[in-house]
């Protein structure tokens, strides 16, 4: 089954921690960036 | 490369809406925008600049799981019991791919794109009421969320038609939907 890669972008740390918790235990690849151009950069 | 983009609205180094605008001009990785902004008009605005859905701070973790499932449906395999190409007059829609080509090139669409422009195009010539399109491609809890049809019916044309103020292929029924129409 494929698994999704998800792209969390918010410069809040905790955010980012909560979110990428919820997703790898829904299935998910989690990556992160803290800021609008590092979004960018990733895709 | 990532399947969908969780982006804040407020960021450094490039905001929410730059990085939506930058994006959806040359990539197809759908984004659902997180914000603090509850009020209609925000949304608008993100959904405008490119982003595929909108979720308010704070939300619930199944919420959040929910409308990332909904925009990655449209993003995944090949839609089933389609033909695999449907060609028009000046596009063609390869179902099994996803690709879309209009007067001869390659128009990147993001999977919500996607969705409206195939529930249309496999209805072409009919009428589809908005309610109905809605609850096809974001789910029954959008259908009264006109708002986002219009914004996205806007982006579809900017993109496809050739002239999108006078639109010949996504035509506006008035008061109830919208139609494909197969007529150059």
């Amino acid at each position: 089954m494929h698994q999704y890669q998800i792209l969390i972008v918010d410069n809040d740390p905790i955010v980012v921690r909560y979110l990428q918790a919820v997703f790898k235990e829904a299935g998910y690849k989690t990556e992160t960036a803290t800021d609008g151009l590092a979004a960018i950069e990733a895709v | 490369m990532p399947d969908i983009i969780l982006l804040d609205m407020v960021m450094p180094k490039f905001d929410g809406l730059q990085v939506c605008g930058l994006l959806w001009e040359w990539s197809q990785t759908p984004i659902i925008i997180v914000s603090t902004a509850q009020n209609v008009e925000d949304k608008i605005i993100c959904l405008e600049a490119g982003a595929d859905d909108y979720v308010c701070k704070p939300f619930a973790a199944a919420e959040l799981i929910a409308r990332v499932e909904s925009v990655l449906r449209w993003s995944g395999g090949a839609i089933n019991s389609v033909p695999s190409v449907l060609k028009f007059d000046g596009i063609a829609i390869d179902f099994s791919s996803k690709k879309v080509t209009a007067a001869g090139g390659k128009i990147k669409l993001t999977p919500m794109e996607f969705g409206i422009l195939s529930e249309m195009a496999l209805n072409a010539c009919k009428v589809l009421e908005d309610s109905s399109l809605l609850k096809t491609v974001w789910g029954s809890e959008y259908s009264a969320e006109k708002e986002y049809l219009r914004v996205f019916i806007n982006r579809l044309r900017r993109k496809l038609e050739p002239d999108p103020a006078n639109p010949k292929y996504i035509i506006t029924v008035s008061n109830v939907g919208y139609m494909f129409s197969k007529a150059a």
